[in-house]
């Protein structure tokens, strides 16, 4: 049974459709690449699967059940755009930051106890940071901050790990941690991982599945047998069938 | 000490230690989501609740309670439904609250008592303030203390809080009630007009030293108690309207904790 499936989702922007007709099964252990260009309905797509947005048309099956009835968000572990645009200055340690992600597992008095501060001290090593508990977030480095926000969804346990745009504004050095980290996690934890990713040619090796979005509509292909020269191809020609549509 | 063998000083420090920790405790969460506007617009709101008190002769404290429980309620579903405009919403509910207020007071006639309410009371603290504010910083600190990561996920990320399991709109809702009920309870000590400082400036002083969340809000706790204590006490020597002393005590406070951070930096961090 696939762990996320999408059946003929629809979703329009008032009269715009961003979203048409989606099919898309994502089996346990998948690591899929979402890829396309601006406005072509990655993140309404990510936004429908988070409950953000409720399709006009279709289904989300969550384990063979409607996602809306069944599912415990925290079992998606996200981290979105805008996860590096919180305000720097908030006086926040990487300890509470982790720590409130686990909001589910506290008791009456939201309140973290021992049992959770091993868990915080856990999802920190996994990502190797162990030391910077009591540190303040913002004083941190983009791609340190990044990996505490990788700590932070790990902290859950999720069973979905999606993943929009994670890398933009972190230097190379960062951008590899990163792919190491998420790696890391994907081989010792077997976790499913959707990523929304520009830069076509890293992902596509490192993800199982590159879905290609185009107007709305989604093209699943296997990894092994995506071609980027192939898609930059397409998209150019679609871009040549465009732009005389809008001239006129 | 001598003040202390006054009944009503007494009243006025019980009243003001209570609400000397719920503000900034509210506040801090308040601010951090920069919301702080919504303090100034629900203190005049409840201005308006004071004035029809005085108007239809209820006891104004209680009137200003509903009332801005109900302009908190209104201002959560505004802040939705506008996002773009929020601010632009607030605007015009504080200055609705204010134009009531200020016609209500006029209409009265007996503006006499409206003075306390603007600036505060030391010696119009009662038995029946006692009696309200009391249970009700209880209840603020109970639902404060249990909910306490929730309100820290929304001030940090409202939007991703909905993942983590917080439930947001109705977390939500409680805090606005939270917020709404604070500023009531502190009109007898500040008065209407300098309620919102007291959430926003002894936690603007708490963040200058803050190393974590926690610290932030034991530190605004410590400004705001020395800012509300040594006001009283002022208060009390220079027959000066408390709500002026204590933010004005808080505004030293702040700006002494900035020079010093400043000069620690320039002087002593190591390189």
């Amino acid at each position: 049974m696939a762990l996320l499936e999408l059946k003929n989702i629809n979703f329009s922007y008032q009269q715009e459709k961003a979203v048409e007709n989606v099919r898309l099964s994502i089996e346990e252990g998948d690591f899929v690449a979402f890829i396309g260009p601006n406005g072509s309905g990655k993140s309404t797509l990510l936004k429908l699967i988070l409950g953000y947005l409720t399709p006009d048309k279709g289904e989300i099956l969550w384990q063979g059940q409607p996602a809306s009835d069944v599912m415990d968000w925290s079992s998606i572990g996200y981290i979105s755009q805008q996860v590096k645009e919180f305000n720097q200055s908030f006086p926040a340690t990487v300890r509470e930051i982790v720590g409130s992600n686990l909001y589910n597992k506290m008791g009456f008095i939201k309140f973290l106890n021992s049992s959770l501060e091993e868990k915080i001290a856990q999802a920190l090593k996994l990502v190797d940071m162990e030391g910077f508990m009591r540190r303040k977030i913002g004083n941190l480095s983009g791609g340190q901050q990044q990996r505490v926000f990788i700590a932070r969804l790990m902290v859950n346990d999720p069973d979905l790990i999606i993943l929009d745009e994670p890398l933009v504004g972190l230097d190379i050095k960062a951008q590899d941690d990163f792919y190491r980290i998420i790696g890391e996690i994907k081989e010792k934890y077997n976790k499913t991982i959707i990523m929304v990713s520009h830069d076509i040619q890293v992902i596509s090796r490192h993800a199982n599945r590159v879905v290609c979005f185009e107007e709305g509509q989604v093209y699943s292909h296997r990894a092994r047998e995506f071609s980027y020269d192939d898609y930059m191809y397409d998209l150019r020609q679609t871009n040549l069938r465009i732009i005389p549509r809008h001239e006129h | 000490m001598d003040f202390l063998s006054y009944t009503f000083m007494r009243r006025a420090l019980i009243a003001g230690n209570m609400v000397g920790v719920i503000a900034p405790l509210v506040g801090v969460f308040l601010n951090l989501r920069r919301l702080s506007l919504i303090g100034h617009t629900l203190s005049h709101v409840a201005l308006a609740g004071v004035a029809i008190g005085l108007f239809i002769g209820v006891f104004p404290l209680y009137m200003a309670l509903i009332i801005s429980i109900i302009a908190a309620l209104a201002i959560e579903k505004l802040r939705k439904d506008y996002q773009d405009y929020a601010e632009l919403s607030l605007a015009i509910i504080l200055a609705a609250g204010l134009g009531l207020a200020t016609i209500l007071i006029s209409a009265a006639r007996q503006s006499a008592g409206i003075h306390s309410y603007l600036f505060g009371s030391i010696s119009l603290v009662g038995t029946r303030d006692i009696y309200m504010i009391l249970p009700l910083a209880f209840i603020i600190l109970a639902v404060i203390i249990k909910y306490y990561y929730g309100f820290f996920y929304l001030a940090f990320n409202e939007n991703e809080a909905r993942l983590a399991g917080v439930p947001v709109k109705a977390l939500n809702i409680v805090f606005m009630v939270v917020v709404a009920l604070t500023i009531s309870l502190a009109i007898r000590v500040v008065g209407t007009l300098l309620i919102a400082s007291l959430i926003t400036i002894p936690v603007a002083a708490g963040m200058q030293l803050a190393w974590s969340f926690k610290s932030t809000i034991w530190l605004s706790l410590i400004y705001s108690l020395i800012a509300v204590n040594s006001g009283l006490i002022y208060s009390f020597y220079y027959d000066l309207a408390p709500g002026g002393t204590i933010i004005i005590t808080g505004v030293l406070l702040l700006l002494a904790t900035m020079l010093i951070k400043y000069l620690y930096q320039k002087f002593f961090r190591p390189r």
